[in-house]
C-alpha cells in the first residue's frame, strides 16, 4: 500500500511532535493513510494515541510538522480548520451528544449551519443516517433516554451526516456495556465494506483483526512497529509491543 | 410508652433504653401539668409591671420564660410528637413572649403608633409611593437588560481565553464587584460631571447598576459555560462548527438553564439596590418615601414604603427559589 499514488493519500503526517509543557506527548510520528485504508492504533495509555488522533483535526493543536489531508497541508495559517474538519468525522469515547437536542436534531445541526442545507434536506438525510445506524423510531429521543450504544450510533450518524472522506474512532467502545460494543461494531463494519478511509484507536482486537488494513502500535510517543494486525498479533517484533499484547490477551 | 414494644428478633444490645424518668417526663401528662403550672403562674405569679420593684420583676419573669422555653423544648424535642403539636407550641411561644415584651417592656405604644404606623396621614398622597414604584420597577428592568447584556458580552470574550483581554476583563470584574453599589453611583452622578460628561440622575443609576451587576453576571455566565462538558466543545468544533456557532447551538443553550438561578438572585438584590439610586435624587420609591417624610414630619411613608418593598420582593424571592429548587431537581 505504501506504493500507492499521490493522489490517494488521504492523510500523509510529517515529524508530527506535540509537547504540553514539560511533556513530550507525540516525538515524530510520520505516517501515510491512502484512501479506504482503515488504520487501527494501539498502545499503552498515556503513549499518545488519543493525542495523535486529535491533532490530525488540529482538536489539539500540533507543536511542530506537517499534517496533509488530502494533499493540502493543514498547518498552513490560511486554511480554514472548520472546512478541513467537515471532511473528518471523529466519533468519542464517551459519546459527546449534544444532551439539548434530540437524535435528529443532533444530527442536522452541523449540515444545517456549516453546510447551509435546508431543514428539510437534513431532515431527510438524517432520517436515512438514522435507519443505517438501526435508529429509526429513536429520532425524537433526546440522549439521556438512550442506552450507551444507542447514544454512540447517533454520534456515528452526526459525523456521518458531513459526508467525510475520513472517520475518526477515539476508543468507540471503551465506555459501553459489553453487550452493547456488537451493535457499534457493525455500524463500523458496515462503512468498512462502503470504502470509508479510517483511523482507528481502540482495543478491540476480533474487530481490528477483521477490519483493519494495518496496525500502528504506539508507545511513549513514536509509532515502535507497524503491519498487517495478524502478524503482529502473531509475532511481534519489538519488545514494547509483546509486553503490551501479553498484558491484554 | 412513647415507643411501641420492639419485636423479640431485636437484639437485646441493639434496643433503644430510655430511663423511667424520662419516659414520665415526656408523657401527655407531665407537659399539660407542665402547661397548668405556667398558666397559674402567669395569672397569680407575676407582678404588676407598674406596682412591684423592678428586681422582684425581672427574677419572676426570668424564671417563667426558663420554665416556659423548657416545657416548649421538651415537646420540640421529641421526635414521636406530632409537627402539628409542634407547630401549635411554637406560635404559643411566640404569642407568650410577644405578650410579655408588650405588657413589661415599658414601649410607649400610642407614640410608635402614631410616628410609624400612621398611615391615615398617608391619605391622598399614595399615589406619590405608586410613582416612585414605577420609576423603582422602570430602573430594575432596563438595568437588568443592561447588567445581562454586559455580563453575557463579558463572559463570551472570556471564553476567547487571550491574556490581554482577560486582563482587562478580570480588572473589570473585579473592581466593580469590590466597590460597593454607592460608591459606583455617586462617583457617575457627582465626579463624572467634572470631566465633562454629565449624566442625569436616572440615567446614572441605570449604567451604575448595569456595569455594577454586569460584573457579577459575567461570573455566573462564565461558571454556566464552564459548566458545559469539553466534550461539547470538541464534538461541535469536529465537525466544522465555528467557536462562534459552536458558542450560539451548543454551549449557551446548555449554559443558561444553569446559569438562571443564580441570575434571577442577582436581579432581585438589583431590585433591592435601586434604593440607593435616592441619594443620587433619581424619583424612585424611597427617595419619594423620604420626600414624604420630610413634607408630613412623620417617618410612616418609610415603613409604607418599605412594605412596598417587601410586597414586590417576597413573591421574587420565592420566584428563584422555585427556579433553584426545579434546577436541583433536574440535575442528575
Amino acid at each position: 500500500m505504501k506504493e500507492s499514488s499521490a493522489a490517494d493519500k488521504m492523510i500523509e503526517v510529517v515529524d508530527l511532535h506535540k509537547r504540553f509543557k514539560d511533556l513530550h506527548v507525540l516525538k515524530g510520528i510520520s505516517t501515510v493513510i491512502t484512501r479506504s485504508e482503515v488504520v487501527a492504533i494501539m498502545g499503552p495509555s498515556g503513549g499518545g494515541k488519543s493525542t495523535f488522533l486529535r491533532c490530525l483535526n488540529r482538536l489539539e493543536e500540533p507543536t511542530s510538522g506537517h499534517i496533509y489531508i488530502e494533499g493540502v497541508d493543514i498547518m498552513t495559517p490560511y486554511i480554514d480548520i472548520n472546512k478541513v474538519r467537515t471532511e473528518i468525522g471523529m466519533v468519542f469515547q464517551s459519546f459527546n451528544l449534544f444532551p439539548h437536542l434530540t437524535a435528529i436534531e443532533n444530527i442536522k445541526l452541523a449540515p444545517m449551519h456549516v453546510r447551509g442545507i435546508s431543514d428539510r434536506e437534513a431532515t431527510e438525510r438524517g432520517m436515512a443516517l438514522l435507519e443505517k445506524v438501526g435508529l429509526t423510531g429513536k429520532a425524537l429521543s433526546y440522549p439521556e433516554q438512550l442506552s450507551g450504544g444507542q447514544q454512540q450510533r447517533v454520534a456515528i450518524a452526526r459525523a456521518l451526516a458531513m459526508q467525510p472522506q475520513i472517520m475518526f474512532f477515539d476508543e468507540p467502545t471503551s465506555a459501553l456495556d459489553p453487550e452493547m460494543i456488537g451493535e457499534v461494531l457493525d455500524v463500523m463494519r458496515t462503512m468498512v465494506h462502503e470504502g470509508m478511509t479510517m483511523v482507528l484507536v481502540s482495543h478491540e482486537m476480533g474487530f481490528i483483526r477483521e477490519a483493519a488494513d494495518r496496525l500502528l502500535f504506539l508507545a511513549d510517543g513514536v509509532i515502535v512497529e507497524e503491519g498487517p494486525p495478524e502478524q503482529i498479533f502473531r509475532d511481534s517484533r519489538h519488545p514494547r509491543t509483546q509486553e503490551f499484547l501479553r498484558a491484554i490477551l | 410508652m412513647p415507643h411501641p414494644p420492639a419485636p423479640p428478633q431485636v437484639a437485646q444490645k441493639f434496643m433503644r433504653k430510655h430511663p423511667a424518668w424520662f419516659i414520665w417526663v415526656r408523657s401527655p401528662g407531665f407537659i399539660m401539668g407542665g402547661f397548668a403550672v405556667l398558666a397559674a403562674y402567669a395569672a397569680f405569679l407575676l407582678p404588676d409591671p407598674t406596682a412591684a420593684p423592678p428586681t422582684w420583676i425581672y427574677a419572676s419573669i426570668t424564671l417563667f420564660i426558663a420554665l416556659l422555653l423548657a416545657t416548649s423544648a421538651n415537646i420540640m424535642a421529641d421526635g414521636s410528637k406530632p409537627e402539628t403539636l409542634k407547630m401549635a407550641t411554637a406560635l404559643l411561644l411566640i404569642g407568650v413572649l410577644g405578650w410579655l415584651f408588650y405588657r413589661y417592656s415599658g414601649a410607649q405604644w400610642e407614640k410608635l403608633t402614631e410616628f410609624f404606623f400612621n398611615f391615615p396621614k398617608l391619605k391622598g398622597n399614595w399615589w406619590i409611593l405608586r410613582n416612585g414604584l414605577g420609576v423603582t420597577l422602570m430602573l430594575a428592568v432596563i438595568s437588568a437588560a443592561g447588567s445581562i447584556l454586559v455580563g453575557l458580552a463579558a463572559a463570551i470574550l472570556r471564553t476567547y481565553n487571550s491574556p490581554t483581554l482577560n486582563l482587562f476583563l478580570k480588572a473589570y470584574i473585579d473592581i466593580l464587584r469590590s466597590i460597593p453599589m454607592i460608591v459606583i453611583m455617586v462617583l457617575l452622578f457627582f465626579a463624572l460631571p467634572f470631566t465633562g460628561i454629565s449624566m442625569g440622575s436616572i440615567m446614572s443609576t441605570v449604567v451604575a447598576l448595569s456595569l455594577g451587576y454586569g460584573a457579577y453576571t459575567a461570573e455566573s455566565f462564565r461558571a454556566g459555560i464552564e459548566s458545559v462538558h469539553s466534550g461539547q466543545t470538541e464534538a461541535a468544533r469536529s465537525l466544522g462548527l465555528s467557536r462562534w456557532q459552536t458558542l450560539r447551538r451548543v454551549i449557551l443553550p446548555q449554559a443558561i438553564p444553569v446559569v438562571i438561578p443564580p441570575l434571577t438572585g442577582n436581579l432581585v438584590s438589583m431590585l433591592k439596590d435601586t434604593a440607593v439610586a435616592s441619594l443620587v435624587a433619581a424619583p424612585e420609591l424611597l427617595k419619594r418615601a423620604r420626600e414624604l417624610y420630610t413634607a408630613k414630619t412623620n417617618p410612616t411613608p418609610l415603613v409604607a414604603a418599605a412594605l412596598i418593598y417587601l410586597a414586590v420582593l417576597i413573591p421574587l424571592v420565592r420566584v428563584v427559589n422555585m427556579l433553584e429548587n426545579r434546577r436541583k431537581k433536574r440535575a442528575p
